[in-house]
């Protein structure tokens, strides 16, 4: 195997080291990361340990809360006409249960299980950005709050989980409920998106040396696709909430067909999102399978590369089905079938990981305790769901279910099947691990046969229900209809449903008491690195791994990770850090610092979260003066960062040395920043199409661009923007006091010409007296100018801030990133002006 | 990236099929009808081009797995990937073809 970096692989012989390790080693990591001793301390905790819980907490949490909402549904369709909840109320609630349960439960859950568990299982320390993973918790926290309790006001949505339009706009939906769900989504959203950012520069950048690509877990290749389809298919949400907000706030009319807008734009943009969301909920839970069902089996995953493949294929077909939610809105029949087929063919790389469980469950011994429980159940009741997702697959049968209890059926299974079941078998699972405590097996047994029949009473009987007619949605249903009985069973489902839900809370208040013994081990003799004796710190020395199940394949690792003979035995700058390795072969490049806890992560999230709030309310300077000490926080948060040590090479380990500073694409910053972009892209990518979609329904109606001379400028100013940013870079790096004032003078001009740029667009555009509210033409082309605006603003942003650290000294030769990062920005800011440039003006010409 | 691109080829193929597909179709019912004999043969013709492309990506993604160069467990399992995903692709695009070719 050719090295990635032209590290020397044969220094992997060197571990695990002989002598022994000096006596205050573990003392100095335990004291650097020490367990937080105050409140404040307990709310500014930042490493994974603490924020994992608390982000699996919260999203148990509002699932709790959401399961509450779907009982008291079920209690007024218990009987026909009954008069337990009003009409509207029982709209609010179906909508929230659905919002909650989708964007507060199902994604965040298992991206908090990526946080929680990953780190250990990777061999790191802790997620490169650990500030960043409390941001995106304590945002998702205080907006699923807010979003939750606008049902006591009365303030909830009420148009459903997707708010199609023009039910959702403001004729409809007058007041601000629907509002609440387009700008408390909009920012949960923006927390999910820093989370898989987190994600994916942890799995490509922090594992312990020797995990190439093929002694990856499972678990993390589920969460490094996950998290690549939320970068992918989020945007697409941000950027439909974000027109519906226009629209509804500004007359802006994207989804309005009198002035040439299309409701069927939102469904696209909506469901380009919501059916890739199904398989982002599933893919970690089906890594979770894949990384249980071996142990509860005692032997290795059958097919394991065939696996990895169908994770790979369900993530990229999971963007080309989206369209089999929309097959009753009168596409042409072609497409239909094309989306019909495509959907048809999601099975494959379902059915590969299904009969992988299958296999490997039959190949070995099975042990039936609770998370073996758990996943035998997920792989009934998944199955089932998977089945009926053929059906609907299929565009007549579609047609004939389409919207009715059939639906529901089908995706409560799958979704319970593919996600719910497995996550419990997770949390039953790994629970010995994260609070050295198992939770009750006894228990567990009872909590999974409730949960279990109370699943198929509900829901089995609703695929009948829907089958008779009954639509979804309805408050109430006649009697006599067939429909009493069916109804009854679901309603007395959904409750042993809740008793084995529960019983799990229970047991979980029982397992963190803060008392008894906690020295659980590796009590199901699982193979994975998490299982190895851990701290705070996560392991004692970050081991070399050269196998795909390291606890069962490489004898003696433990007791050697503990006695530290690995790699970073002790903190080697005194910081809190970790290894930074290659993405492909995880070879060692530098020793990554970790950032210490604090305030300005959770400080920053209120505010972000108050400028939403505030705005939904319609408060806004008060929204305007949260958001200017949102961007206050973070930028008193970037600007410890970025600092280089003093030592610029240390021990590792055995004598290795590694730098403590890299820059560009070696450096983790980096990686998060083009991340970043991508989700830019996507938005830009989202919004051609959205114009390209309005043209093509109302093509008549579209005025001419700008005269084309205007574009010739606009091109040159992002091109001389983008060549003054590439020079502050260079320039920097050629070292001294003037460079750094030169290159901080290059960059502060090309912020310029491509604010420039923007503004010229803008004027131009406004010359032709366009106006946004008056046809979708005008919308389109004021959401792109708003949406390089925004992106211009934040490159102003960053100017400023560049300035502020030359004037402090902070520009340097010896740590470039910060220009490296904001010369990217730029870059990207000026391609994006020069397309939408290009796309107004030449698509459809004049 | 290249490694990445080689590993994920088949499955990049197949995602610029069916977007290709869908977008042909979509043009086609602007400009006329989306079932328009000339816009069914353009999107087979696309078809053609994919899954020639694909079965060249599968037979290098084979010969690099025979390759005596492909040494190590982790090139090994990034050419398996690349091999099995450009079968797998090879298998959808066929599938996703028939809508035009047998009728619909």
């Amino acid at each position: 195997m050719t090295s990635e970096t032209g590290f020397d692989r044969t220094l992997y012989e060197r571990f695990p080291t002989t002598e022994p390790r000096p006596r205050d080693e573990l003392d100095e990591l335990e004291a650097v990361w020490c367990r937080p001793r105050s409140t404040w301390q307990w709310m500014t905790a930042i490493n994974n340990n603490f924020v994992g819980v608390y982000y699996v907490g919260a999203a148990m949490l509002f699932f709790v809360l959401a399961g509450l909402l779907a009982l008291l549904m079920r209690t007024q369709l218990a009987l026909p006409l009954n008069g337990f909840l009003p009409q509207e109320t029982y709209n609010q609630m179906f909508t929230v249960h659905g919002t909650a349960m989708m964007f507060l439960f199902a994604v965040p859950a298992v991206e908090a299980l990526g946080v929680l568990l990953l780190p250990q299982m990777l061999g790191a320390r802790d997620l490169p950005f650990p500030r960043l993973s409390a941001y995106a918790f304590w945002a998702y926290l205080i907006g699923g709050l807010a979003f939750f309790c606008s049902l006591l006001f009365g303030l909830a949505p009420s148009g459903g989980w997707f708010m199609y339009p023009p039910l959702s706009n403001i004729t409809y939906s007058p007041g601000i409920n629907a509002d609440f769900w387009l700008l408390g989504i909009g920012f949960i959203e923006i927390s999910a998106i820093a989370g898989a950012i987190e994600i994916i520069v942890g799995v490509l950048r922090t594992r312990a040396p020797g995990m190439t690509l093929d002694k990856l877990p499972v678990f993390a290749w589920a969460m490094l696709i996950f998290a690549c389809m939320i970068i992918i298919a989020f945007p697409s949400i941000i950027l439909a909430t974000t027109l519906m907000e226009l629209e509804r706030a500004l007359g802006w009319p994207f989804f309005d067909p009198a002035r040439g807008g299309d409701p069927m734009l939102w469904q696209h943009l909506f469901w380009f999102f919501g059916h890739p969301e199904v398989y982002i909920i599933f893919l970690p839970a089906a890594g979770a399978m894949s990384t249980i069902v071996p142990v509860v089996a005692q032997t290795p995953l059958v097919g394991h590369r065939l696996v990895v493949l169908a994770m790979l294929a369900t993530g990229f077909i999971s963007f080309g089905v989206w369209a089999h939610h929309m097959f009753t809105t009168g596409m042409p029949t072609i497409s239909t079938s094309f989306f019909s087929a495509a959907s048809a063919a999601v099975s494959i790389p379902a059915g590969i990981q299904v009969f992988s469980w299958i296999a490997t469950v039959g190949s070995g011994r099975m042990r039936f305790n609770t998370p073996g429980l758990f996943v035998l159940g997920s792989l009934v009741i998944f199955t089932m769901g998977g089945l009926t997702g053929v059906m609907a697959a299929m565009v007549p049968f579609d047609w004939q279910v389409h919207d009715t209890y059939f639906i529901v059926a089908h995706l409560h299974y799958v979704l319970i099947g593919g996600m719910v079941f497995p996550l419990f078998a997770a949390i039953y699972h790994w629970m010995p691990m994260v609070s050295s405590r198992p939770l009750s097996d006894r228990l567990g047994k009872w909590a999974f046969w409730l949960m279990f029949t109370g699943m198929h009473a509900t829901f089995f009987t609703m695929h009948l229900t829907g089958l008779m007619g009954m639509p979804r949605r309805v408050y109430t249903y006649l009697p006599g209809r067939g429909l009493d009985l069916p109804n009854l069973i679901s309603t007395i489902g959904a409750f042993l449903f809740a008793a084995g839900v529960l019983i799990w809370v229970i047991d979980m208040i029982r397992n963190f008491r803060p008392f008894g013994a906690r020295n659980a081990g590796n009590i199901h003799d699982a193979p994975g690195l998490e299982w190895l004796p851990n701290g705070l710190y996560s392991v004692r020395s970050i081991p070399v791994v050269s196998s795909l199940y390291p606890l069962w394949d490489q004898k003696g690792l433990a007791g050697d990770v503990e006695a530290g003979r690995y790699f970073l035995p002790r903190t080697a700058t005194g910081h809190r850090e970790t290894i930074l390795t290659s993405t492909l072969n995880a070879e060692p490049i530098a020793l990554m610092r970790l950032p210490q806890p604090s305030g300005w992560p959770l400080w920053a999230a209120l505010f972000t979260a108050g400028f939403f709030l505030l705005l939904t309310v319609q408060a806004y300077w008060p929204s305007v003066v949260s958001g200017v000490l949102a961007i206050y926080c973070i930028m008193t948060w970037a600007w410890s960062l970025d600092r280089p040590l003093p030592q610029k090479t240390v021990d590792i380990g055995a004598g290795i040395r590694a730098p403590t500073y890299v820059s560009g694409p070696a450096s983790h910053g980096w990686w998060a920043m083009v991340i970043t972009l991508v989700v830019g892209g996507m938005v830009l990518a989202m919004s051609a199409f959205s114009y390209v979609f309005l043209w093509s329904r109302n093509p008549q109606s579209w005025a001419p661009p700008p005269e084309v001379a205007s574009l010739a400028m606009l091109l040159a100013m992002n091109a001389a923007g983008v060549l003054l940013a590439w020079g502050a870079c260079r320039i920097l790096r050629r070292g001294g006091r003037v460079r750094a004032a030169l290159a901080t003078l290059l960059m502060l001009l090309a912020v310029g010409l491509v604010g420039g740029a923007w503004g010229l667009d803008l004027s131009a555009w406004l010359a032709t007296g366009l106006d946004p509210t008056v046809n979708a033409q005008g919308a389109t082309v004021y959401a792109f100018m708003a949406w390089q605006g925004f992106f211009v603003s934040v490159a102003g942003l960053m100017g400023l801030f560049l300035l502020l650290r030359w004037m402090a000294g902070l520009v340097r030769a010896d740590c470039p990133s910060t220009v490296d990062l904001i010369a990217l920005f730029v870059a990207y800011t000026a391609g994006q002006g020069a397309f939408a440039g290009l796309l107004l003006r030449l698509f459809p010409g004049s | 990236m290249r490694r990445w691109i080689f590993t994920l080829g088949g499955l990049l193929l197949w995602a610029v099929h069916f977007v290709g597909v869908y977008a042909i179709a979509s043009l086609a019912d602007t400009v006329s009808t989306a079932d328009a004999v000339g816009w069914r043969m353009a999107a087979l013709a696309f078809s053609g081009l994919c899954l020639l492309a694909v079965l060249l990506h599968l037979l290098l993604a084979v010969r690099r797995l025979a390759s005596p160069s492909a040494s190590g467990a982790a090139d090994h399992f990034m050419s398996q990937v690349a091999a099995m995903g450009s079968a797998l692709a090879l298998l959808a695009i066929l599938w996703q073809t028939l809508p035009t070719l047998i009728g619909y």
